[in-house]
């Protein structure tokens, strides 16, 4: 079966910290992973080098079995087909929610999700013609995976999402990911709180730059 | 068409924020608009003065012998000589330059008599406005002309004026006098384009002038001119450049977090760069656009309120403007162009933002 997002032996550094070493992982089916770790880990490296924004040391990246780094188009490719969710609020202020979201779409050229659809599922619809500095930190993190999902990505990547959100906010933001794997697209989501490995069919944890599968 | 909406919505939106900050650069390119504007207009003024003033009177082309007919678009061809001399009125004298012709070469003058008529027999004159000044010489009076003939011998002729002439220019209208002769041996060609002179004679065999080569005070000033113009415009860009340059850099410098979601999202390089050259065109054209305005304006003003040149070094009264279509286009295109090469600089320094500082923490 092909692999929808792989990595193989993958290396690195910052300096002369080593953060991950020799870590080899891969999603092929619409699935919720975790990747569970504690603050410090390598999270946001690991995710930085899956999405094609961080050149690892050495080893492979595979989207859709294209070598991500291989060149420039091919990591632009790959940024466009990944949705990011980062763990803070990664929108553009001067833009509304809507042109948040449209300048992905128009950029990716998806035709499959309207984003009046996606607005609608997940439940901003109102909120469309708002500022982000207009909205509440859940409000943002909503508009942020409907800007990922808006791309028609072949994954979706959410660092901590739920990190800076407040408890009765953090199950709404799950259960939207939920949605998007019933749409077909997988979502590899890091964290280090229980609840959101609650969600997840296969949680693996960073030990010792490694990654091991916990449960599943 | 559509992929670069969503970039100029960008562009559009950021620049909207940060208003404020491009009032410098927005200012300087009005300014450097404006008096591009103003100044070009008035350089062009006064060479279009002297171009008009020199071709209205003097003749664009002169060959010697008889005319061959290769010049086409001609205006009038009529015959000509030259001959230097020294004026002489109760004791008072001047060096001139005797033009001759024959009855119907001098009906080519006359619409610059402004009193009196142009010569109709061999005994009669007609001189400039100014030489009549300095003369005290008016219409009917006798002058001597004293010259040296052909064989060396000197001569000294008596001639009534018959008309007092104006061409507007200092040169013509205190040293030329006309008269009427046989002896022609130039043809002289007026253009319907006189600018176009200097590429006719390169056909022209034989011994041929312009009307450029004859009056190269003038069209060396022209020239220099010109010169100083661009010089001027130079500086004015340069700095209007910086102020692109430098508010271009601040505006990539303070939205790195933008730049790398960008990044992140999947945008290029070029397309983060042109974002913000697209900025500095915006700026650029909204400097231009009300540079243009306040120019046009000023310019109405000095030709309103005509202002009053010194008499003793311009011959024309006031401040002359013109403005050419192409010294809009010229502008424009210049500033634009600037604001183009300066930003490009700057902006690609966007591309060099690390798309990783996305996902850390702020
Ligand atoms: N730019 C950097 N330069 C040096 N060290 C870094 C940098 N970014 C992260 N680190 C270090 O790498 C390790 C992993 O960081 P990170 O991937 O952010 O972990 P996590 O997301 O799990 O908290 C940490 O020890 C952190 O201090
Ligand atoms: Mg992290």
């Amino acid at each position: 079966m092909n692999s929808i997002l792989k990595c193989e032996n993958i290396k690195f550094s910052y300096g002369k910290t080593e953060v991950l070493s020799d870590l080899n992982f891969s999603v092929n089916t619409p699935s919720i992973t975790g990747i569970k770790g504690p603050s410090g880990s390598g999270k946001t490296t690991l995710f930085g080098i899956l999405s094609g924004l961080l050149n690892p040391d050495a080893g492979k990246v595979y989207l859709n079995e294209i070598d991500i780094y291989k060149n420039y188009k091919n990591k632009i490719l790959a940024r466009k087909k990944i949705g990011l969710v980062f763990q803070n609020y990664n929108l553009i202020r001067e833009l509304t929610v809507f042109q948040n979201i449209q300048i992905v779409e128009d950029l990716v050229r998806n035709n499959r999700f309207k984003i009046e659809e996606i607005l609608e599922k997940m439940n901003i619809s109102d909120l469309k013609s708002r500022y982000p500095d207009q909205l509440s930190i859940g409000q943002r993190q909503r508009v942020a995976i409907a800007r990922a999902l808006c791309g028609n990505p072949s994954v979706i990547l959410a660092d901590e999402p739920t990190g800076s959100v407040d408890p009765s906010n953090k199950k709404n933001i799950l259960e939207l990911f939920l949605h998007i794997k019933k749409v077909g697209i997988p979502v590899i989501i890091s964290s280090h709180d229980q609840t959101t490995f609650e969600f997840c069919d296969k949680v693996f944890s960073i030990n010792e730059k490694l990654l091991m599968e916990e449960y599943t | 068409m559509k992929k670069k909406n969503f970039i100029l919505s960008i562009s559009l939106a950021f620049t909207k924020k940060n208003k404020k900050h491009f009032l410098i650069p927005f200012i300087s390119i009005l300014i450097g608009t404006m008096g591009l504007l103003v100044i070009l207009s008035v350089i062009r003024g006064f060479n279009d003065y002297f171009v008009e003033s020199i071709t209205s009177f003097f003749p664009h082309i002169l060959i010697e012998g008889s005319s061959d007919n290769s010049i086409k678009e001609t205006e009038k061809i009529i015959s000509v000589s030259f001959k230097e001399g020294v004026i002489l009125k109760n004791g008072e004298f001047s060096g001139i330059m005797q033009l001759s012709s024959d009855n119907s070469g001098l009906d080519n003058f006359n619409e610059f008599i402004i009193e009196g008529k142009t010569p109709q027999d061999y005994d009669e004159i007609a001189i400039g406005k100014v030489l009549s000044d300095e003369l005290n010489a008016e219409k009917g009076d006798t002058v001597q002309i004293f010259s040296i003939k052909n064989n060396l011998q000197p001569e000294t002729q008596n001639y009534k004026i018959s008309g007092i002439f104006e061409s507007g220019m200092y040169q013509y209208d205190s040293s030329f006098i006309l008269n009427k002769g046989d002896d022609l041996h130039w043809t002289a060609i007026y253009l319907k384009n006189p600018l176009k002179a200097d590429d006719y004679i390169k056909n022209i065999e034989g011994n041929a002038v312009t009307w450029t080569e004859m009056n190269t005070t003038f069209t060396s000033a022209i020239a220099v001119n010109e010169f100083f113009a661009v010089i001027i415009s130079l500086f004015v860009l340069v700095i209007a450049g910086f102020g692109i340059m430098n508010s271009t850099l601040f505006s990539v410098l303070t939205r790195k977090r933008e730049i790398s979601i960008l990044s992140s999202l999947g945008f290029t390089y070029r397309q983060t760069s042109l974002i913000f050259i697209i900025q500095s065109f915006l700026i650029s054209i909204s400097g231009i656009i009300f540079g243009l305005l306040i120019g046009f304006l000023v310019l109405a003003i000095i030709q309103n309120i005509q202002i009053p040149l010194p008499s003793d070094v311009f011959y024309i009264k006031y401040l002359p403007v013109k403005t050419h279509l192409s010294d809009i286009l010229l502008t424009v295109s210049i500033e634009i162009g600037i604001s183009m090469i300066f930003s490009v600089l700057p902006a690609r320094r966007a591309g060099k933002i690390d798309p990783m500082d996305v996902l850390k923490s702020e």
